[in-house]
């Protein structure tokens, strides 16, 4: 039997994941806005967000540490969610600080799903700073078995 | 509020750990640190999402001190990805520690996944105020 590889890069998960990282690196190479062939980057907002689509519902999920469940607004309107919150880190009392990579501040993002969702029942949860918003599809983006029937 | 709490945060893409082989599958991420001191302690606070209690590693040999967390898978079986943005893996970081530190005192908690790690200085290692006397 031939077998044909179709995608021949290795690693686990969904091939064009490797290519949106390539696309956000040559982003990267091109300046804040990709214009040099006028593509929009991915996103380069904050948080970076992962969308996963069951047969059931859409999954967005963000790394927001340091951000208890209070400290994030999570609203949706039709098939757009948004997330934002603001991040303090605030400075420790009699510390000298050898160094500070981690960053504060306000975020605000929106993500437009690709089909539409049931605003009445998305839920949101967060675990050891990630982020899982849930977001059922409503009945008609569900996908429907359709059976193929014998003449 | 102050002038960088108003600031807008920026995505930045994590930083992956190149040259160290491991044994295990997936890649390694560099978590971002503040590293501050007082005076009797110093204390490492580390982003680490994804990260619980009981996945963080700490281990402290010859002034070295790892850190190393792990994460889980968060997709379930049946989800398909539509949008990646951000990878998922370990988080591995050592520092070399320049001061004694009192090993059986170190302290460490996870909280929203940011790793608290208190490191108190050795008695001799504190700084002791000398008064000096005027003859």
């Amino acid at each position: 039997m031939i077998t044909r590889t179709f995608f021949p890069w290795s690693g686990t998960g969904n091939p064009l994941s490797q290519l949106e990282r390539l696309s956000r690196q040559l982003d990267g190479l091109m300046g804040e806005r990709g214009q040099l062939f006028g593509w929009a980057p991915v996103s380069g907002v904050f948080p970076l967000a992962n969308v996963t689509e069951s047969p059931d519902a859409f999954f967005v999920r963000a790394e927001l540490p340091g951000l208890g469940a209070d400290q994030i607004d999570i609203s949706i309107t039709g098939n757009t969610l948004s997330i934002s919150g603001q991040r303090a880190i605030p400075d420790e009392e009699g510390a000298s600080y050898h160094r500070r990579e981690r960053k504060a501040g306000a975020f605000s993002r929106m993500i437009t799903l690709p089909g539409d969702v049931d605003t009445e029942k998305v839920s949101a949860r967060s675990v050891n700073g990630v982020l899982t918003v849930t977001l059922p599809k409503s009945e008609a983006a569900k996908p429907r078995q359709i059976k193929v029937k014998t003449a | 509020m102050d002038k960088k709490e108003k600031q807008s945060m920026v995505a930045r893409e994590k930083q992956e750990v190149t040259g160290a082989e491991t044994t295990r599958p997936g890649r390694t991420f560099t978590p971002e640190v503040d590293i501050l001191e007082k005076e009797n302690e110093i204390v490492i606070l580390a982003d680490m999402p994804g990260v619980a209690a009981k996945d963080l590693n700490i281990g402290l040999a010859d002034n070295i001190l790892t850190l190393e967390g792990l994460t889980g898978d968060a997709e379930a079986d049946n989800e398909m990805a539509v949008v990646s943005e951000f990878e998922t893996g370990k988080y591995f970081r050592q520092f070399t520690l320049a001061d004694s530190i009192d090993q059986a005192k170190i302290e460490a908690s996870m909280s929203n996944g940011v790793m608290r790690l208190v490191l108190p200085k050795v008695a001799k290692a504190q700084p002791r105020k000398i008064s000096v006397t005027a003859a």
